[in-house]
């Protein structure tokens, strides 16, 4: 029985010995010195190392200011400003700065970003990729459907009605159109004018009854805003595919541009998959209920 | 007979004060017990770090603007979405040491704490040059001195040393 009691006083011991040792390396700021730092290392800063190319690079930045200063007076300069600069940084990070505050956390993505692009631009570009990209998106290079349109709005149907007897009769929009009694005829430029355009001049309703109709064909009178509208398509330019040759680097920017973003999803979804995310549901479900 | 309780009882006490600090090391070594449910300032944690409720809704509200029109669950889990994303390529940059590596974070933190020790120093002494100057360095002599720097070869003569210059 003692052997029995002697036994756990020994492991209760070594047990708060433990408990003890982790709670000092915890609790101290103390770094274990390692020899893992670069060949290149000028200096440690408490473990951290200002390198020779980071001193090179200082030099070629501060060559102005340090104009009249000999040149073996430099060097010392340089490394004490590097050795501040670090403290100063080591200092921002225990403070938690980086975290903080906005400006460099948009810096810091915008970093990270461009780590992930510097990764997929190192990988060569073939002919035959670009051909297949070019094939499997025709749609990204043609010239844009154009089209010239007139359009007037109108009070009653009667007046819109009227207008579009002229107008089949023979007459432009402008000269059926009697001012008078309240038409409005829009403002937009005559020119050809792709799809988008047209949806910022009449929205998207009007412009998709535009990209229906056929050269100079007269919509019937439409109801939309509390008005009438009669839209005449003078004009159109169908969309037409650039050939491969004509669009090759207008092809290599939108393969490049479409292998950034698909890298930057991919290391997205990467990190999610390694990250301890949590949500707080009911605060969540509560915001959304606030509206 | 009583001895022998007496004995049982040590031994279940001492089990359970076993238990006991197994449970406390624990404890301590899993970090601060939070609740989520509770915690009504931030919507979500990411690796450990809060996205806080003012940075979604002030998000929200800048998407609504643009929007022009009343947002959907889909907008929330956008937001919400990209407020995440934001903080692992934050966390990533870090990580990979983009403090040290990336030209721009390096100034514009540094430029960030000389312009708090600065603004520091106005509010104590009124915007003077000289008092702001002599509060940068008496701030970076503080961390010099605090600080462990080793030499591992001297600059101007490249020759290795192993000399120790502050502890």
């Amino acid at each position: 029985m003692t052997q029995t009691a002697n036994n756990s006083k020994t492991i209760f011991r070594g047990i708060l010995a433990i408990a003890g040792l982790i709670l000092v390396l915890e609790g101290s700021n103390t770094e274990i010195r390692h020899l893992d730092y670069p060949l290149d290392t000028l200096v440690l800063v408490n473990q951290k190392p200002v390198t020779r190319p980071v001193l090179t690079v200082a030099r070629q930045r501060s060559s102005t200011l340090m104009a009249g200063i000999q040149q073996q007076d430099q060097e010392p300069l340089l490394v004490q400003r590097l050795i501040d600069d670090e403290l100063i940084l080591q200092r921002a990070e225990s403070l938690g700065v980086l975290e903080a505050d906005p400006g460099i956390r948009k810096l810091l993505a915008r970093s990270a970003i461009n780590t992930i692009n510097a990764k997929s631009r190192s990988l060569p570009i073939t002919e035959p990729q670009l051909r297949d990209f070019y094939n499997n998106h025709q749609a990204v290079f043609q010239k844009p459907a154009r089209f010239a349109v007139k359009v007037a709005r109108f009070l009653t149907f009667e007046n819109a009605m009227a207008a579009r007897r002229e107008i089949l009769a023979g007459s432009s929009l402008l000269e059926a159109a009697p001012l008078a009694d309240g038409t409005v005829l829009i403002e937009i430029p005559t020119s050809l004018l792709p799809a988008h355009m047209l949806r910022r001049y009449l929205g998207t309703g009007l412009t998709d009854v535009i990209l229906q109709l056929n050269q100079e064909q007269l919509s019937q009178p439409i109801a939309q805003d509390g008005g009438l509208y009669l839209l005449h398509l003078l004009d159109q330019q169908t969309s037409q595919v650039i050939p491969f040759q004509q669009a090759r680097s207008d092809v290599i920017s939108e393969f490049k541009s479409r292998d950034r973003q698909n890298a930057l999803a991919e290391a997205l979804a990467e990190y999610k998959e390694r990250a301890d995310i949590q949500f707080n549901s009911s605060l969540l479900e509560q915001l959304a209920r606030d509206g | 007979m009583a001895i022998l309780s007496k004995q049982t009882a040590k031994q279940q006490s001492l089990t359970l004060l076993l238990v006991g600090a197994a449970v406390g090391i624990l404890m301590a070594v899993s970090g601060p017990y939070r609740s989520l449910t509770q915690d009504n300032a931030v919507v979500a944690w990411v690796n450990g770090t809060a996205i806080e409720k003012i940075q979604y809704i002030q998000a929200l509200e800048l998407l609504s603007l643009e929007r022009r029109s009343p947002i959907n669950d889909q907008d929330r889990r956008l937001i919400l979405n990209r407020l995440i994303e934001e903080e692992l390529l934050v966390q990533k940059a870090i990580q990979d040491g983009a403090l040290r590596n990336d030209l721009d974070v390096r100034q514009r933190t540094l430029q960030t704490m000389l312009d708090s020790i600065q603004s520091e120093s106005i509010a104590r002494h009124g915007d003077d040059s000289e008092s702001s100057y002599s509060a940068v360095a008496d701030y970076v002599e503080q961390l010099r001195d605090d600080a462990a720097i080793t030499w591992i070869v001297e600059p101007s003569t490249e020759t290795p040393v192993t000399k120790q210059v502050a502890q």
